[in-house]
This record gives C-alpha cells, sequence and structure tokens, in this order.
C-alpha cells in the first residue's frame, strides 16, 4: 500500500471543469443581443477564442498566461451586465493560487468576492481565500474565510477539512473535533469530497475520539463517492491506519483497518462503479464525435466532463489493478489488525487473527510473522501446550527463519519458567539433535543440563555439563554451568568435588550472581564438618564476604548460617542478632520464615514476650506484603495477650487492618480480623461474659479504623467480626443473622464483598433458596476472583444453584468441568457429591451407582460426604424402583432401605443425615408394604436423642401422635 | 454513479441539498438536485411528484434512471432492531423494523439506500423469531431488488436460522451457517458467525463458541458495527469466565463505543460497570 496524493490533481480538474464548462454555457445562442452591452466592440468569434486560449492556458498549467487572457477579456467586454464577471474574477485568483503567487491569489478573491458578494462563485473564492491564507500561515485569516465557504454545502467537506487543518495547527483540538463532527453529515460525493473525507480520517484519528473515528467510517462506508472509489479510498485509508499503528495509536489504526471491506467485495464494488463510469464516457465520446462540426458555442459541455471522467477512471482502474494485485490483502489486514489487538494486550482477539492467517492465508506474505506472533502470545498467556505445539510447527516449517532461535528460547523459557524440567530437556535434546550447527548449540546443552539437575537426576546433569565446558568455554553460560557443577557436587554429598567446584567459581567469578551462594556452601560444608570445629573459620569468611557485599542475594542465608554456629557456639545474643539481621534481608520466604521462626524460638525462650512482640510488629510494618505478615500478626496478638495487653494487641491488629479493609481483594482482612476477635474474648465463663459490651467494643475499634473510608466493604467486614465474635461467644444465632445480614444486603449487587464473604454469602443464600443472589455470589467469585484461595467455591456454588434450579444437565456439565480443569480444588468433595446428585437427577442411574459406591469406599470421603453419597445412592434405588415393576422394583426398595439403615447406623455423629436416612428408611419400609418395621424406624427417629432438633424428627413425633 | 454526473451536479445544483434534513431519505437525481423520497411514488417505471417539495410539482414525473442514489442518515431504528435481533428480541425488531421497510420501499433499487439494511434486519428478525413464511416473502423482496446478484444470500441465512430446531437437525443448522461465514458479504459472515457462536454456547462448547464470536469484530469487522458489539459482549462474557478480566473489560468497552443509543449500549454499560469493581 502506498499512500498516492490524489487531491491536488482533482482539485485543479474540478475547478478547471467547473470553469470551463461555464465558460461554454455563458456563451449566448446566436441571436443577436437585443441591445448592446459591451463598450468595446468584440465579436462573439474573438471573445470565444479568448475563452479557448485561456482554458487551454489552464490546462497546460500555464497560469500567467491564462491570467493575462483573461484579463484581456474583461477589457474588451467591460462593465457590462450579460457576460459572467465573477467566474472570470474567480479564475484570476485561481490561477494564482495554482501558481504559488499567494499574495495576489489573496488579493484576487477579495477582489471578486467585494465585486460579487453574492455571486455564484463567492464561496468557491471564500474556499481559494481560505486556502491562499492558510498557505501563507494568516491562520486567523483563514479560519475566517474558510469558515464563510463551510456555509456552503457544497464546499462543506473541503472546507471543513481545512478549517480543521488550520484549528489542529493553533492546537484548538475541541474546535476541530467540531468542524470535523459536522463533516459527518454532509454527503460524500464528487472526488474532492472523498478526497477531504481521507483526510478528515486522519485529522478525526489524530484527536483520538475513536468513537467519533468510527463512527464516521462507518457513515462513510454507504456514500456515493467513497463506493464509486473504492479501491483507490481502501488504499488511502489503510495508508493512514499504518500511520497510526508506527505512531501506536492502535486504538484508532483497528478502527480504520476494520472498516476497510475484503479484497472481494471491493473488487466487486469497484467493478461496477468502474463498469458505470465506462458506459458514461461512451456516450460522452459519442456525443463528442457528433457535435464535432458545429460551432464552438452551439456544442454542449461533454470534452469538459470526459476531461474529467478519464482521470477519475484512469485512477480507480489504477487503484483496482493494485488491490487485484495485492492477492493477499485481507491477510495483510487481518495481520495489521491483529498487531493493533496484540499491542492493546487483547490477546484472544489477536490469537484468532494470528491463527486465522496462519490457517486459512497460508500462501500469504505474513504466515511466518503471524505464526511467530501466536508464539509470542502464547507466551505472554502461559500455555505451555499450545506453545509447545506452535513451536515444533514453526520450526518445522520455518528452520531459516529469522525468529527461529528467538522462538525456541521462548519456548524453552516458558517450560524452565513453569518448572516442567522433564520437558525442558527433552525439548532442549530435539533442539540440539535437530540443529546441530545452530549458534544455540550451547543454550541447549546447557538448558539439558540443567533439566537434569532440576530433576535430581545429577548423575546426568554432571556429564552433560562436562560436555558443555568442554565445547563452549567461552559461552556466557560458564557462570551459570559452574554454579550447576558446584550445586550438582554440594546436593550429590561430593564434598571433595563441591569445594572444587565452588572455589572454582569464586575464582572466576568473585563478583559473580552466586558467589554468595559459593561462599555459603563452602561455610556450610565447614559447618557440617565433623572433625574439626570450623566455627571461627566461617564466622570469619562469611563476616567478611557480608562486609564486602552486604546485598548479596545470599546474604539471608549466610547470616542464619552465622546465626546457627553462633548458636552452636552458645551464644545467643550473637545468634539472634544474626538472625534478625536475615529477616530484614530481601531474601526467599522460606530463608525469611527460617530466620524469624529462630529468633522468635530463641526470645520465647528467654519469656521476652515484649521483644517478641516487638520484632514481629517491627516485620508487619517493615515488610506490609510479605506472605509472612499475617503468621507476625498472629503472634503480635499471642505476645501482647500473654503480656496481659490485649487491647494493645486488638489496636496493633486494627491498625494493620486500616490500610486492607476498604478493599475487598484483600484477602487477609478476614484472616486478621478473626485474630483480632480473638482478643476480644475473655477467658471467662460464658455466663460470666458481658457479651453485648465486648460486642460493642469491637465495633467501636472497628469504626473507628475505617473513618475516611466506609464503603460496603467495610460495612459488611464489621459485620464479619461482629458475627466470628459472637461465634466464639457461642452465640450462633447472632452470628447466623450477621452473616445473612451481610448475605442478603449484598445479594443484588456483590461487588462489595470479599472472596471469603462471597463464598460465604452465596452458601447462605443458597440455602435460603435465593438462587439469583447466590448465582450473583458465586459468578462474581468465579469471574472477579478466579485466583483467589477462596476461588473454587464459585463454579460448585454456580452448579449447586443450578441442581436448586432444577437444572441438572447444566450442573453436571459445571461439576465435571470443574473436576476436569482443577482436579486439585478444595471443593473436589462437594463438586464430587454435586456430579453424583446431578446423575440421579438426570435419571442416569448406572453412572450414578458406580459413583456413589466409588465415593464411598474412598478415604477422602469418610464421614458426612460418604453419608451423602448414601443417601443419594438410596434416592438412585428408590427412583429406578418407581420405574420398575413386580419384583425388579421390590428388590430396588430392599437395596434402598439397606442403604439408609446404613445411613442412620454410621452415621449417627451427623443429626440432620442421619434423621434423613431414619425418613428415607421409614418411607422406602412403608413402600415395601413392611408397616410395622416403617412404624419401629418412625418410633426410633421420633425417641432419638441426638436427633430432636432436627426437621424430621419433628415430622416423626407429629406422625406418631 | 459516474464521476461526470458527479460534475454535473456541481455545475447544476441550483438548490442541492441546502438546507435539507439528513434524518429523511432523499433522492438524488442526476442533475444534482434532489427531493424526499416519501414525495415521490413510483409508478411504473418512472417516479412521480406526489407532495410538491424542492420546487417540483404534483404530478411531475421522471425515469427512474434520472435517480443518481440515496442520501440521508441511516435510521436509527435499523441499529436498535439489530440489536434487539441479537439480544434475542426478534418481534421488537420487528416493530421498529415494518414501518422503515415500508416507508424506504420506493427507495430499494437505488444505490445508497437504506432499505436493503432494513429489509435484511427484517429478515434475520423474522428468522429469529421463527417466522419462516414471512422470511421467505421478505427474501424474495430482497432479492427482486438485488436482481444482479441472484437470489439474495440472505436467503440462504434466513434458511438456516429456520431450520427445525430439532436435535437430530442442529448439526445441520451449524453447517449451514457454518459455510455462510465464508461468504462474500461480509455482515451476513457476521451474522452466520454470530448465530453459529450461539449454536455452540447453547451446546456448551465454550471455546468454540468464544472463537464464533470473535471472529465477528475479527474477521468480519465491516459487517457492522453493532453486530461487532453484540459478538465482543457475548465474548466478554467467555472470556471473563476464563479469568481474563481485562480482555474481556476491552471487549465490553470496545462494545460500548459503536453501539451508542441501542440496547447494546445499555448493556454494555451494566458490565462495564460490574467488571470495573
Amino acid at each position: 500500500m502506498h499512500r498516492k496524493q490524489i487531491h491536488p490533481a482533482l482539485f485543479i480538474t474540478a475547478f478547471l471543469c467547473v470553469h470551463s464548462v461555464c465558460l461554454l454555457h455563458a456563451q449566448p445562442p446566436p441571436a443577436v443581443p437585443a441591445a448592446p452591452v459591451l463598450p468595446v466592440i468584440a465579436s462573439p468569434a474573438t471573445l470565444n477564442r479568448l475563452f479557448s486560449e485561456a482554458e487551454a492556458a489552464f490546462t497546460a498549467k500555464q497560469y500567467p498566461a491564462a491570467i493575462a487572457k483573461i484579463q484581456e477579456l474583461l477589457k474588451l467586454l467591460g462593465p457590462g451586465k450579460e457576460a459572467p464577471y465573477d467566474l472570470l474574477y474567480f479564475n484570476i485568483g485561481l490561477a494564482y493560487l495554482l501558481s504559488d503567487k499567494l499574495p495576489e491569489a489573496e488579493a484576487a478573491f477579495q477582489d471578486c468576492i467585494k465585486r460579487y458578494p453574492t455571486g455564484e462563485y463567492t464561496s468557491r473564492c471564500y474556499l481559494g481565500l481560505g486556502r491562499a491564507s492558510m498557505m501563507q500561515t494568516k491562520n486567523e485569516e483563514a479560519l475566517s474565510a474558510l469558515k464563510v465557504a463551510a456555509l456552503d454545502p457544497k464546499y462543506r467537506s473541503e472546507a471543513g477539512l481545512w478549517l480543521g487543518q488550520v484549528y489542529t495547527k493553533l492546537n484548538k483540538p475541541e474546535e476541530a473535533l467540531k468542524v470535523f463532527r459536522s463533516l459527518m453529515g454532509s454527503d460524500v460525493r464528487t472526488p474532492q469530497q472523498t478526497t477531504a473525507a481521507v483526510e478528515a480520517i486522519g485529522l478525526l484519528a489524530n484527536t483520538g475520539k475513536i468513537e467519533d473515528l468510527t463512527a464516521y467510517l462507518d457513515r462513510l462506508s454507504c456514500q456515493a463517492g467513497v463506493r464509486d472509489a473504492i479501491a483507490w479510498f481502501a488504499n488511502q485509508i489503510v495508508v493512514r491506519g499504518d500511520e497510526l499503528l508506527s505512531d501506536n495509536s492502535y486504538n484508532a489504526a483497528l478502527a480504520i483497518y476494520r472498516s476497510v471491506p475484503p479484497r472481494s467485495r471491493i473488487l466487486e464494488i469497484q467493478a461496477a462503479a468502474l463498469e458505470a463510469m465506462r458506459k458514461d464516457c461512451t456516450v460522452l465520446e459519442a456525443r463528442m464525435a457528433a457535435e464535432k462540426d458545429k460551432p464552438i458555442n452551439q456544442r454542449s459541455n461533454a470534452p469538459e466532463f470526459l476531461s474529467a471522467l478519464k482521470p477519475a477512471i484512469t485512477l480507480a482502474e489504477e487503484a483496482l489493478k493494485a488491490i487485484e494485485g495485492k492477492t493477499d490483502l485481507d491477510a495483510a489486514l487481518l495481520m495489521r489488525r491483529g498487531r493493533c489487538l496484540f499491542y492493546l494486550n487483547r490477546y484472544e482477539e489477536a490469537l484468532l487473527s494470528f491463527r486465522t492467517i496462519r490457517t486459512k492465508h497460508t500462501s500469504a506474505a505474513d504466515v511466518e510473522s503471524a505464526a511467530y506472533a501466536e508464539i509470542v502470545i502464547y507466551h505472554k498467556l502461559k500455555k505451555i501446550a499450545e506453545i509447545q505445539e506452535m513451536c515444533d510447527h514453526f520450526m518445522r516449517k520455518y528452520p531459516d527463519s529469522k525468529n527461529m532461535e528467538h522462538v525456541a528460547t521462548l519456548a524453552g523459557e516458558l517450560l524452565v519458567q513453569n518448572g516442567k524440567w522433564k520437558e525442558v530437556g527433552a525439548f532442549y535434546n530435539r533442539l540440539e539433535t535437530k540443529f546441530p550447527q545452530s549458534e544455540s548449540l550451547d543454550r541447549y546443552i546447557f538448558f539439558q543440563a540443567v533439566a537434569a539437575f532440576q530433576d535430581g537426576n545429577f548423575a546426568e546433569s554432571t556429564p552433560l555439563l562436562a560436555k558443555f565446558f568442554k565445547q563452549f568455554p567461552t559461552s556466557p553460560f560458564v557462570e551459570n554451568a559452574l554454579y550447576y557443577t558446584a550445586m550438582s557436587n554440594f546436593l550429590s554429598n561430593k564434598y571433595k568435588e563441591t569445594l572444587a567446584s565452588c572455589n572454582e567459581y569464586l575464582m572466576k567469578f568473585p563478583k559473580g550472581e552466586y558467589a554468595g551462594d559459593m561462599r555459603y556452601r563452602l561455610s556450610f560444608i565447614d559447618f557440617n564438618d565433623k572433625k574439626d570445629d570450623q566455627s571461627a573459620k566461617i564466622i570469619r569468611e562469611l563476616g567478611d564476604f557480608i562486609k564486602e557485599h552486604p546485598n548479596d542475594a545470599s546474604s539471608g542465608s549466610m547470616h542464619c548460617l552465622l546465626a546457627d554456629t553462633y548458636k552452636r557456639m552458645e551464644k545467643p545474643d550473637e545468634a539472634l542478632a544474626s538472625y534478625i539481621k536475615a529477616v530484614w534481608t530481601g531474601s526467599p520466604d522460606d530463608v525469611i520464615q527460617y530466620a524469624l521462626d529462630a529468633a522468635t524460638a530463641i526470645l520465647r525462650d528467654r519469656k521476652d514476650w515484649t521483644a517478641t512482640a516487638q520484632l514481629h510488629t517491627d516485620f508487619m510494618q517493615r515488610k506490609p506484603d510479605s506472605q509472612l505478615w499475617l503468621l507476625s500478626a498472629t503472634v503480635v496478638a499471642q505476645m501482647k495477650a500473654r503480656e496481659g495487653k490485649a487491647p494493645e494487641a486488638a489496636e496493633i491488629l486494627a491498625n494493620s487492618l486500616k490500610a486492607r479493609i476498604a478493599d475487598p481483594a484483600n484477602e487477609q482482612v478476614e484472616l486478621l480480623i478473626d485474630e483480632l476477635v480473638k482478643t476480644f474474648v475473655p477467658r471467662k465463663k460464658p455466663k460470666d461474659i458481658d457479651a453485648e459490651a465486648i460486642d460493642k467494643e469491637l465495633t467501636t475499634i472497628l469504626e473507628k479504623i475505617i473513618v475516611g473510608q466506609e464503603n460496603l466493604t467495610t460495612f459488611a467486614r464489621i459485620y464479619y467480626a461482629r458475627a466470628r465474635l459472637a461465634q466464639l461467644l457461642r452465640r450462633n444465632d447472632r452470628s447466623d443473622t450477621y452473616l445473612k445480614g451481610i448475605a442478603t444486603a449484598n445479594a443484588k449487587d456483590p461487588s462489595a464483598l470479599s472472596p471469603a464473604l462471597l463464598a460465604a454469602s452465596g452458601e447462605i443464600l443458597l440455602k435460603i433458596g435465593d438462587l439469583d443472589g447466590a448465582q450473583a455470589m458465586f459468578k462474581r467469585l468465579s469471574d472477579r476472583y478466579g485466583n483467589s484461595m477462596f476461588s473454587d467455591a464459585g463454579p460448585v456454588g454456580m452448579g449447586c444453584v443450578s441442581l436448586t434450579r432444577k437444572q441438572p444437565e447444566e450442573a453436571l456439565r459445571i461439576f465435571e468441568n470443574v473436576l476436569e480443569k482443577n482436579p486439585g480444588t478444595s471443593r473436589f468433595k462437594e463438586a464430587t457429591l454435586g456430579k453424583l446428585e446431578s446423575l440421579v437427577a438426570l435419571e442416569k442411574y448406572d453412572d450414578a451407582s458406580k459413583l456413589a459406591l466409588q465415593l464411598v469406599g474412598d478415604k477422602m470421603f469418610r464421614g458426612e460426604s460418604a453419608a451423602k453419597a448414601y443417601l443419594l445412592l438410596g434416592q438412585s434405588y428408590r427412583a429406578q424402583s418407581a420405574k420398575s415393576f413386580g419384583t425388579e422394583a421390590t428388590e430396588f426398595l430392599k437395596k434402598a432401605h439397606g442403604t439408609y439403615q446404613r445411613v442412620y447406623v454410621a452415621y449417627q455423629a451427623f443429626p440432620d443425615i442421619c434423621a434423613e436416612g431414619y425418613w428415607q428408611a421409614y418411607e422406602t419400609a412403608k413402600q415395601l408394604g413392611e408397616d410395622k418395621l416403617a412404624e419401629e424406624t418412625l418410633k426410633t427417629l421420633k425417641d432419638h436423642p441426638k436427633l430432636q432438633n432436627t426437621a424430621q424428627a419433628q415430622k416423626a413425633v407429629t406422625l406418631v401422635n | 454513479m459516474s464521476y461526470s454526473r458527479k460534475i454535473l451536479q456541481v455545475l447544476l445544483m441550483a438548490l442541492p441539498l441546502h438546507g435539507i434534513s439528513a434524518k429523511t431519505a432523499y433522492m438524488v437525481l442526476q442533475n444534482g438536485r434532489s427531493l424526499p423520497a416519501s414525495a415521490l411514488a413510483m409508478e411504473a417505471d418512472k417516479l412521480v411528484v406526489k407532495t410538491a417539495a424542492e420546487g417540483y410539482t404534483l404530478g411531475q414525473s421522471f425515469p427512474l434512471t434520472m435517480v443518481d442514489h440515496i442520501y440521508g442518515d441511516k435510521p436509527v431504528e435499523i441499529n436498535q432492531a439489530i440489536a434487539l435481533t441479537l439480544m434475542g428480541k426478534p418481534k421488537e425488531a420487528q416493530a421498529l423494523l415494518l414501518p422503515i421497510v415500508k416507508e424506504h420501499h420506493i427507495t430499494a433499487k437505488f444505490p445508497g439506500n437504506f432499505w436493503l439494511d432494513a429489509a435484511r434486519a427484517l429478515l434475520v428478525a423474522y428468522a429469529i423469531n421463527g417466522n419462516t413464511d414471512d422470511t421467505t416473502k421478505i427474501g424474495e423482496e430482497i432479492s427482486d431488488a438485488t436482481p444482479a446478484h441472484g437470489i439474495d444470500s440472505y436467503v440462504l441465512l434466513g434458511k438456516a436460522l429456520t431450520m427445525p430446531a430439532l436435535t437430530s437437525k442442529s448439526e445441520d443448522r451449524l453447517a449451514a451457517l457454518r459455510a455462510l461465514t465464508t461468504q462474500n458479504l461480509p455482515d451476513l459472515c457476521a451474522y452466520a458467525s454470530f448465530f453459529y457462536g450461539n449454536m455452540l454456547f447453547k451446546d456448551k462448547k465454550s471455546t468454540e463458541a468464544l472463537e464464533a464470536y470473535l471472529a465477528v469484530p475479527c474477521l468480519h469487522p465491516s459487517g457492522g458495527l453493532i453486530l461487532n458489539a453484540a459478538a465482543e459482549l457475548q465474548a466478554a462474557d467467555l472470556l471473563a469466565a476464563l479469568g481474563r478480566p481485562e480482555e474481556a473489560l476491552a471487549l465490553v468497552e470496545s462494545a460500548l463505543s459503536v453501539s451508542a443509543g441501542t440496547v447494546l449500549a445499555d448493556e454494555a454499560s451494566k458490565r462495564l460497570t460490574s467488571l470495573k469493581k
């Protein structure tokens, strides 16, 4: 695609046509005028000759000659009334403008406007005046003139375009935008209007108002002018889109690319338009031929029409030819749209675009780039299976691609990131085999060694590393390879080899990335020396190293080893100091936790609760984002409580809550609230506790910390805290009321709730039958908090909602989906039981029985879950009985009764389930005609001391009485 | 329209389009003048002025070949009706489209008309509503108005959509819709892809449904802004369910930006609020 500026050509052509035709039309028929109006007697032939010469000069772009001819003509005409004076004066201005004599053009247009302020050419004079002013950077004058020209609908497009350009130049984007918006209502018919429309697209895009740009593009698509020059138009706007793409204006570029019709459509529309134009051309040529012997003043304006039509046809033909030649235009556009979408982080859409190029436009020029782009996106999305498949495809299909190494690197990196070491090894082994001459061979071998190392296969990693050193002694991976060698030796307990390789590393890379780690390993070996006490050496060497490299990545481990050494030397103060130093390093959590636990243990041994609390308070303040933060909060609360300073503990925890409590996405809040609430529960007998006062105290402290950030989230969390307190104070009714309140108050819009509260509220709403509310909770949990520790409750909850709605098919789909895609789900039991219930409801009895029997035999489902599975199994038998006859029906009922018996005998620890077992057994016995058995079962249920509060027992009481 | 005619318009425009309201469909004549389509009636092969307007007098007539094209703004009801149909409310869509189809019928054979858009949208609405006879009838009218193309491709879309909704036939319908996604008309492909997506979604084939929905704005984007917006909203739901809220948000924002004035914009606003929370 290239940008072809047709505007000046069309401008000239159009103006010339206007003049020429008008000149001809202005010539009167050969009839004798009623009265002479010209002061200078000039024959019509002379006037015609001068008109013709002026026209010829214009056509030949001999503007000074054209001006001279017109001036001569005006002189001959004199101040009469019948001649087209405004046209002639306008043409003088135009000729000056086209010959770049801008001040003269400006003066000539002003002269014409002054002479003919309401003439046929006045608007065009304003247009010319505006253009001449613009070109002289007389912006204010240009604006004034163009505003007048824009009032004439015929010139609105051109005037509007230039007005917009002036406003843009004057940095007045709002005014420019206003003008462009006014263009939207214009009919786009003429070539000038179409050209103006293309310019306006670019300028609209620059304003960043994508909605306006999209609306304008949509409107243009059905405009006559655009349809007639569709191939040229498409070419032009793609060029605009490319400019925007290179300027990183992806949304605007995307809007433009999306507005371009498919190639076949462009060809079809353009061919039809050209056919019509050619027909017109034939008609005009025939007319010209028929008129060739007529006097010039009796001829029609066919030649002038033809002079405009022919370039238009040529232009359309050229554009059409270009589109015909661009056989992969659709793929090229798809590639561009894909790029925009990629840079807008709309990966799924970009993927579809690129995939379509790869699979449907296999001969397109962009097909390799598209395949590469797919890999880059899969890498971003961390889709391992897809990236592997695509990388294999890419490397097979484009072995000589310049992106080959990058593709291999990306694929390998992803595998490394995901710790799929077996696959890493196999992947790089394949690369080594396929590309033995690759410049990246060192990488291939190195990562095979790393993969074996990470897999704990040192027997394999060691020879690979040896091979690597031999073949690539200067590779950039040498430092890492030395490190892995040392680690292989260290982890294989090869004492001497470890010393040798660690020292080799330190000698070659004394300031290397792993220098600290190597030093640590050497000291660790010393620490474990069973023969000699190396403590002094350890303290000296590690101390020196830390002094020189205080920020080394291994400083935490080194401080810990130092502390362990001091501890063994029975120097607890030094040990404590070193552990605490380790805590403040940027080490991984496991190192920090080791140091923190060790320091806490020393302080606890000393029963120094204050120092323990202080250490963890400091930790909470200095590392507020640490995963260990919550642990510290708990320790602080415990220590303060031990000190008898529960209010102080509460205050620390409350202050920690302050920055988090209003954010529903912060999952630590509920856990922190749990700790906070514990500090409020006194160690007294329930009867000695003033629960109301404690509740008030808790509420007061929470209300204090939410000041200034009150929202629905804080409101819900205060009620959550009160519910938890009520639970600890054994006020379960109160607790249920608060939790139910949170659920029902947020049922219509659950966005204020945290993942924990969404999960809890969903279950409450499900239980009370507010299915819409429950669904909203679970959906929000799934959609918004997919990575939360509570997220598993979302889909399972949705499945339960579907079950309750009597939509077992949908429920089964959801549960199966959960079990298939997330086999490690924390709601595995619920999802499996949900699946079982769905199968029963769908009358898939064989599958249901099979699953139920599998569950009751599975240790994981022991207890309540197995009991529920038995109940469902019994239900399945009863349902099958209902669909059978005679003996078969009886057999099913007997099986059901046996199953229910098992429930009420084995699961008395679960009153509701046990009672349901009794009830179902009673009903089944009645169905079997065993009235006595049924009666006994009912009586047992009624009298069972543990089941008195169950609904089934109460029903039994009613029936027995 | 040829360039020569355009030049003629420039020359002869005495009162061309001056002060006319773009809300009304105007017939632009080859002499550059124009008059409201509502002021005309078609009689055999000519147009007759039935209401004096723009300097034309009652009873004046001119041949059909004198009409160059139709000018005016697309009636807003068309987009709203398409949106309603795509949101499963075809009856409401029909109510909006029927008056437009009637009013614009006279413009049906001229370039730039909005009748074809309205009639095609009506065909889809009828088909979605299961009105087989009406679908066939409007399909015939469309084919008559576009004789150069033979049977209009939308007729095939109507047939695919009105196939009996039996389980045994669903694969046939899927195949028919899928075949239509490779047609020449981007709006037809977009419609077919959208309804193909709906069927897959109903069949719980989320991955395939997502691809079908995304094919509308990604592979057939010039099919129409409303179709793009509807498909983007459907795809947004599926992407949100896949735990990709940022991409879902981008789709909803895109849908919102092109669906102003339709029910889709309301729907997009709701989802935007929900996703941003």
